[in-house]
């Protein structure tokens, strides 16, 4: 969960309540977000987003990662069958079959072509199969709470923020 | 004033097991009306809840680790088949503690209805009134009457067509207008149940217990014997292995609709007649978007003190779908997720949020032969899921809302309105959108569907074969169990339903006060 008294995520990347700092390079721990659901979603978040996210690379990696970190904190507080049904749905989405039938390529989401990701994602929008639909209605949710919580979001909407600042949740209050 | 009695479940370090006079589940708007009134009768009160006590303090203000924390899954609880999500708080207060605060009467056309189709005695207008009353004093709920830009527009749309509106009346006190209900309010001024009925309870006498679901309804012969829970950990997702019991005489549950149906099932309470989890309603919410010339900062603001039922009742009450029309105030995540647009076109609309006017009808459910709404069903590890088939009469609602809520948006000046569909356009004019909305293609999910009331379930009547408690939440075959939440209201409302849940439990919760003293007296002279 980000700090809400931290400045915007391109001078200071969020801190994950598993506050151990991370080796450059490396994945963060994640509680409910699979790591076929992280793939997935960083590769379609920027395409959802167009010009929305950050241009400058390293604001660009900050931002994609405050927003992974946000989704695996919204998803921790699931009720388990319900983590369960979206690890399966990112699973599915990430199995070999299903890229070669919705994306067209034998690649991993992470080297698809945009493209690609942006004509899957448009065509199952208003798919004739509703599973599909479901399927894009997720990921694109899930893409809106990834970057709109963000404070270098809020500059491109015009959202002042909260009229009080107040710390993050307690985890554990009573 | 003693000290309050309050148990964390995820913090227990050993199986807890408590006794007293009665005992609740859920501190929603049922369980804590109805916890108030007992500890004030002088008899000890157990609650228990799934989600945490959170203070006005804590509350941070950041839409998706609040979304997060104080709703159950995120505020979007599938239904079976994914085709609209329900929203429902998990927390101290349930979801008054995150409501926007609307507060209207039960409409009398719903109480009509109960008295002819089922066989409800008692619920007149006149009957309820001196309820609403005294609800309405003790929660200082009362006219709005400082409107943001929001909903002045809704008045504006409503005024130019001839349109019955008027304000909404608010639960609060000492409110600064933050507009951020949603996410608990944070200068505590809304007289949510967190702030009023369970601190009452607690300085007389009551014990709640936190972070515990409750499991099953223990049962011996005809009799509710207790509560058995489990205690959860600090996200409340996961059981810590310590088991909480709640001993009482008499047991009310008050997990609102979805989970009052669901625990009597696990329970094997008994169901001769297969009506539990039955006529679950949700008055379906459907949005209109529109984009207003002026910015109108919609995060700002009591989020809704303007409504209009100019088509709730048009067709009559067994008629047509009806729906009332409310707007929306939001935050960004919250209102950007009404949208489904991506690339260019998301960049244009985001930076246009600041003039974003949304409206909300919801499309009541329950009073007609074609909408006898959805059912509850457990899943095989016990947890509940909601099954609702959108059929043609509540279609025919989504079509005449879209239209309706968009002749209003330009009617008060909006430059283009948007139906939160992902099969619709963007539409330039009333004519426009009236011929597109027409030939519009209905599906799930592209049309945006969800529901912040679900209703029913265990329904109240005066007949066991249909329904499953009576008119004073008694349930028809075990004696000393009661329902008083949301889920025993027969029908949907046509209006948010909090009031209408405080006042009916207020009466209940009264008239099961008045039998434990009467058999008290009955067993002993000395009380």
């Amino acid at each position: 969960m980000s700090d809400v008294t931290a400045a915007p995520p391109a001078s200071s990347p969020s801190r994950s309540r598993h506050s151990q700092p991370q080796t450059p390079g490396a994945a963060p721990a994640r509680v409910a977000l699979s790591r076929h659901g992280e793939e997935i979603l960083r590769a379609v978040t920027p395409v959802v987003l167009g010009s929305l996210l950050p241009a400058d690379r390293a604001a660009r990696v900050a931002a994609l990662d405050e927003g992974m970190t946000t989704i695996d904190d919204y998803l921790a507080n699931f009720s388990l069958p319900l983590q369960k049904q979206v690890q399966l749905v990112f699973g599915l989405l990430a199995s070999l079959p299903a890229r070669v039938l919705l994306l067209g390529t034998w690649k991993r989401w992470r080297s698809a072509e945009p493209a690609r990701i942006e004509a899957f994602l448009r065509s199952a929008q208003v798919s004739r199969i509703a599973v599909l639909r479901r399927f894009f209605a997720l990921l694109h949710s899930l893409t809106i709470i990834a970057w709109f919580d963000q404070r270098a979001a809020w500059d491109q909407l015009g959202y002042p923020g909260p009229p009080i600042e107040r710390p993050p949740w307690p985890e554990a209050s009573l | 004033m003693s000290a309050h009695q309050i148990y964390d479940g995820s913090t227990l370090e050993r199986d807890l097991v408590l006794e007293g006079d009665v005992a609740i589940v859920g501190t929603g708007a049922g369980g804590a009306i109805t916890a108030e009134i007992l500890a004030g009768a002088g008899l000890r009160v157990l609650l228990v809840e799934e989600g945490a006590y959170r203070k006005p303090e804590d509350f941070p203000l950041r839409e998706v680790p609040s979304l997060a924390r104080l709703y159950r899954e995120g505020g979007a609880i599938p239904s079976r088949d994914g085709a609209l999500s329900v929203v429902q708080g998990r927390t101290v207060g349930g979801s008054t503690t995150v409501n926007w605060t609307s507060s209207f009467r039960t409409p009398p056309p719903a109480l009509h209805h109960w008295r002819e189709h089922h066989g409800l005695q008692g619920l007149s207008p006149d009957d309820l009134a001196p309820w609403f009353e005294a609800i309405e004093e003790r929660l200082h709920i009362s006219p709005w009457e400082e409107h943001n830009r929001n909903n002045e527009l809704l008045a504006r749309g409503a005024q130019a067509l001839g349109w019955n509106y008027g304000a909404i009346k608010r639960n609060v006190h000492e409110c600064a207008g933050h507009g951020f209900c949603g996410l608990g309010c944070p200068v505590g001024a809304k007289q949510s149940m967190d702030r009023t009925a369970i601190p009452d309870a607690l300085t007389n006498g009551g014990v709640l217990v936190t972070r515990v679901r409750a499991e099953r309804l223990e049962l011996d012969t005809n009799r509710v014997v207790g509560i058995e829970g489990l205690a959860l950990d600090g996200l409340g997702v996961r059981t810590t292995g310590k088991r909480v019991q709640l001993r009482a005489p008499s047991v009310v549950v008050a997990g609102g609709a979805i989970n009052s149906p669901a625990l009597l099932m696990r329970s094997g309470v008994p169901d001769p007649y297969r009506r539990l989890g039955k006529r679950t309603f949700l008055q379906t919410h459907n949005y209109s978007l529109s984009f207003m010339p002026e910015a109108i900062d919609p995060f700002y603001g009591a989020p809704q003190s303007i409504y209009t039922d100019q088509f709730t009742w048009r067709d009559g009450v067994a008629g047509r779908a009806g729906f009332n029309m409310e707007v929306v105030g939001a935050q960004p995540v919250v209102s950007m997720n009404f949208w489904r647009g991506m690339g260019s076109e998301m960049t244009t609309f985001a930076r246009r949020l600041r003039h974003l006017h949304i409206l909300v009808s919801q499309i009541r459910d329950g009073f007609h032969p074609d909408s006898q709404g959805g059912e509850v069903k457990l899943r095989s590890d016990g947890s509940a899921v909601l099954d609702y088939p959108i059929n043609d009469y509540i279609w025919d609602g989504v079509r005449s809302s879209y239209l309706a809520m968009a002749e209003c948006q330009f009617a008060a000046g909006a430059e283009s309105v948007h139906p939160a569909c992902s099969d619709a356009r963007t539409y330039r004019s009333w004519p426009e959108a009236r011929a597109a909305i027409a030939a519009l293609p209905l599906r799930t999910p592209n049309v945006f569907l969800n529901s912040t009331h679900p209703l029913g379930g265990c329904a109240m009547g005066g007949d066991p074969h249909t329904s499953v408690v009576a008119a004073d939440g008694r349930h028809h075959q075990v004696e000393n169990l009661l329902v008083i939440d949301g889920s025993v209201f027969p029908t949907s409302l046509g209006v948010n339903p909090c009031l209408s849940i405080y006042a009916l439990a207020a009466r209940n919760a009264s008239l099961l006060a008045e039998r434990i003293a009467a058999d008290a007296t009955k067993t002993s002279q000395t009380r």
